[in-house]
């Protein structure tokens, strides 16, 4: 855990003091905020809760995961550094986990920075709002954003070029939230209703669907954590070839 | 090396594969033991225990039919997804049950194309009848579906859409139809939020599973008051009871209303599930005796009375009535204060003729503050009986007041479920409307909340003794104390009163007028006749927060300020948090060199 920590705190250090952190993060809150009040019908709908910005939290993440991620292995191979990194008497494990969790930092930096938009929701609300949605909105954003994140270490991992990993990371977040959609999987009921199903179970939208109106299923829950599992099993196996 | 190589990957191969095998199956569990936490205020997403209890009663397949256009109007964008997502909910709440429910989601246009199509093709010519046009009558194969669908339950609704600064008016459907076995088709007309849909559906499940309605016994205490004359006082052929339009177009549609007299002929049914008294007058010991035996077998009990009854025209006139039932509810702790309630702020409107240009006349409502109305605080809106009642209106109110004292002695417990606002008195009963009833009293002693409708819960006790006379049916008729029947002792089972302050409440000419108190008075009745579980269900109350009205500036502001100010501020700290470093390495940069210097 110590281990983890301290290349966490070297990351964040990295992040936060060089503008990618902030960039990120302000670039998000800007386009977020764009589309919640000015492209979707938030002041048309007149509903005093965050369902519209959550909604759109898979699509920012599929390619504002990638953007975090895409240096923190590519930069290293790029640089030749991992070298040094992998020498260093650090299981592989440590070193990926550490990394993606100062990405996951920043992710939490930028929850906290769109902490405004509540605000403003309270003050524009007629009637006392309901804050439990908002919070399971919150939780699944955490969560969604953990595996994007650590989707995004793999495929840093894969290319020490950054344009390339970001390239092929916002790809594969696309097929999880596009290609993997419900609508996707509605289109292919009439050909096959296990494939559809299939589908609809490997992809983001239908396991966020739920959590953006408030109910945090355990199922969604054990999906996000899954994914995020898998992809950084799968940066440990890339950076443990890497050393081989 | 190579084999090395090969020999880490079968071995991470292996490892990624029993992981992926070990994910899968973690997920497979999650899903099939699937646990939610519902995270809005009251849980509008989950269907209740109680739900799954009713749903297991039925036998055969149930059919959920969801006509919802796939263009809804701007503030119901949420809504086809949400109904779904909770109709799937509903499902698997009905299969954890053992029932049987089917889920369809139907999209009106096409039903209505397709119908349209096979016309064409078939060569039909519409009806082009410019009078049944101008009726509004169907004049094109579309409006033709579209009048049979709207009598199946399935109307085109009209909402409003935002366009170009402006608004768009955007037909829609948005309805839901439940099919059991050959049964009358159960339809909710208009359906546009999520609030009460569980009730709504479980309600109507329960009456389409059970073959007979639930029967509710009514008794009126005025009879002989008939309404004679129309709205505008022509003489009617046939005059009618004042209560029959509720009786016969509201409660007949979902009840099986047993009209009584409580004469030795016309008692309260065994079968009865809720017994109402509207409009108590002058009753004889025996009907007060046969009432208080009804409510101490547990039935429940829905009182409209008041000591004024009253004229919503131009003529208002009151007419004084007895309190019947003061002697029984004093000894449940509470008293009826014998005086009309007036309320100058908080009440109903009338309609009065004034005088217009060239001689005309033209209706206008103007405030009455007879008609005290219940709204805001001095609401429960979380009581099943209340829930979804905006306002209450109670014309002629009389108000009750509780003495907690006796309540407790008598094991009853007393909730407030409606009161008047703060600016409510009680002037002396007159025939006609009076300057004490139209101007606010100087002594503010005299003006207060006043309570309007109460709910009684407990074992009632009785106010005729045990072993005493029963009281003859006769009140003239001298019957010998010795060998007449006596007070049979009866164990009290809990139960339920509905105390409402007026008398005129369900009256044909107050409902019309005050169309507000019909969903009260519906869901009232439903909530004390029917299952407990339902009323349980019933009072799920979503409190729907909405945005309040706000200026484009305020607007602008915030849309700014979040999406400018935000990321603004952010650069801003960047900046400063860079310059501080900046600052310190130069600083410690200088250290570094003097003390190298002087070294």
């Amino acid at each position: 855990m110590k281990n983890i920590l301290t290349v966490a705190r070297r990351e964040c250090g990295a992040y936060f003091g060089t503008p990618i952190a902030w960039i990120f993060i302000a670039l998000q809150i800007a386009i977020l905020s764009f589309f919640f009040f000015l492209y979707s019908p938030f002041f048309i709908i007149e509903s005093a809760d965050m369902r519209v910005w959550f909604g759109l939290t898979p699509f920012t993440m599929m390619v504002f995961a990638p953007a975090v991620t895409m240096r923190l292995w590519s930069e290293e191979l790029r640089t030749g550094s991992t070298e040094v990194l992998l020498s260093l008497p650090l299981p592989v494990k440590d070193l990926v986990i550490g990394k993606w969790l100062a990405s996951v930092i920043v992710l939490l930096a930028s929850v906290v920075c769109s902490l405004g938009i509540p605000a403003t929701i309270s003050w524009m609300s007629a009637s006392p709002v309901d804050w439990g949605p908002i919070m399971g909105g919150y939780i699944g954003t955490v969560l969604a954003g953990m595996m994007f994140l650590a989707l995004g270490c793999w495929v840093s991992a894969l290319s020490q070029n950054q344009v390339v990993s970001l390239l092929v990371g916002v790809t594969a977040g696309i097929v999880l939230v596009l290609a993997l959609s419900p609508d996707f999987a509605a289109f292919l009921t009439s050909t096959s209703e296990p494939l559809a199903r299939t589908v609809e179970a490997l992809g983001v939208q239908s396991h966020f669907r739920s959590i953006e109106r408030g109910v945090l299923a355990i199922s969604d829950v054990v999906y996000f954590l899954s994914g995020s599992c898998l992809f950084l099993a799968l940066t440990v196996f890339q950076v443990e070839l890497k050393k081989q | 090396m190579n084999h090395r190589k090969s020999k880490f990957a079968t071995r991470w191969i292996s490892s990624l594969g029993l992981l992926v095998l070990l994910l899968v199956i973690c997920n497979m569990i999650a899903i099939q033991f699937d646990h939610r936490i519902d995270l809005t205020r009251i849980g509008i997403h989950t269907v209740s225990p109680e739900t799954g209890r009713i749903l297991s009663e039925l036998g055969e397949e149930l059919t959920i039919e969801y006509w919802v256009s796939e263009k809804m109007p701007s503030g119901l964008q949420n809504l086809r997804r949400d109904t779904v997502d909770y109709l799937e909910e509903f499902q698997r709440s009905a299969t954890a049950a053992g029932a049987a429910l089917k889920v369809q989601v139907i999209n009106p246009s096409r039903i209505i194309e397709e119908y349209v199509r096979k016309k064409e093709e078939s060569g039909d010519i519409p009806a082009q009848d410019p009078a049944q046009a101008l009726m509004g009558g169907s004049t094109s194969f579309a409006d033709e579906i579209k009048q049979q669908l709207a009598q199946q339950g399935i109307p085109e609704l009209q909402g409003r859409s935002f366009k170009d600064d402006g608004f768009e008016i955007v037909p829609f459907y948005s309805a839901l139809v439940l099919k059991y076995l050959d049964r009358d088709v159960e339809a909710i007309p208009v359906h546009t939020n999520l609030e009460g849909l569980e009730y709504e559906l479980v309600s109507r499940i329960a009456k389409l599973a059970s073959s007979t309605k639930p029967v509710i016994a009514f008794f009126h205490g005025r009879p002989e008051d008939l309404i004679t004359t129309d709205s505008s006082g022509s003489p009617l052929q046939q005059p009618v009871g004042h209560f029959d339009p509720f009786v016969n177009d509201i409660l007949k549609e979902r009840f099986d209303v047993r009209r009584i007299d409580l004469t030795k002929s016309s008692l309260v049914p065994e079968e009865a599930s809720l017994l109402i008294i509207a409009e108590p007058n002058a009753l004889t010991d025996r009907q007060r005796f046969e009432i208080e035996r009804s409510i101490i077998s547990g039935r429940p009990a829905m009182v409209m009375s008041s000591t004024t009854s009253g004229t919503l025209d131009q003529r208002l006139q009151f007419t004084p009535l007895a309190p019947a039932l003061s002697r029984s509810l004093r000894m449940w702790g509470v008293e009826t204060v014998e005086n009309v309630l007036v309320a100058s702020k908080e009440c109903g409107s009338i309609e009065v003729l004034r005088a217009g240009p060239f001689g005309s006349q033209f209706r206008q409502p103007v405030p009455f503050n007879l008609c005290p109305s219940a709204s805001g605080n001095g609401l429960d809106g979380t009581s099943p009986l209340t829930r979804g009642a905006g306002s209450i209106i109670f014309p002629f109110a009389t108000p009750y007041a509780i003495n907690q004292e006796m309540a407790a002695k008598a094991g009853v417990e007393i909730s407030v479920l409606a009161s008047s606002s703060d600016q409510s008195w009680l002037p002396r009963y007159s025939p006609g409307y009076t300057k004490e009833m139209d101007t606010v009293p100087n002594d503010p002693a005299l003006l207060g909340v006043r309570h309007l409708c109460l709910l009684l819960e407990g074992s009632f006790p009785s106010t005729f003794e045990e072993g005493s006379a029963v009281p003859p049916w006769d009140p003239t008729e001298e019957t010998d104390a010795a060998d007449g029947p006596k007070v049979a002792p009866m164990e009290s089972q809990p139960g339920r009163v509905l105390l409402l302050g007026s008398a005129d409440i369900a009256k044909y000419a107050s409902l019309s007028m005050y169309q507000q108190n019909v969903r009260f008075l519906v869901g009232a009745i439903e909530a004390l006749a029917l299952d407990p579980d339902l009323a349980k269900i019933r009072a799920k109350v979503q409190v729907s927060s909405a945005l309040r009205k706000t200026e484009r500036n305020e607007r602008n502001l915030v849309t700014y300020g979040n999406m400018v100010g935000i990321p603004l501020i952010l650069m801003l700290i960047y900046l400063v948090y860079s310059a501080s470093r900046a600052a310190s390495s130069a600083s410690h940069e200088n250290r570094v060199n003097s003390e190298r210097v002087s070294s």
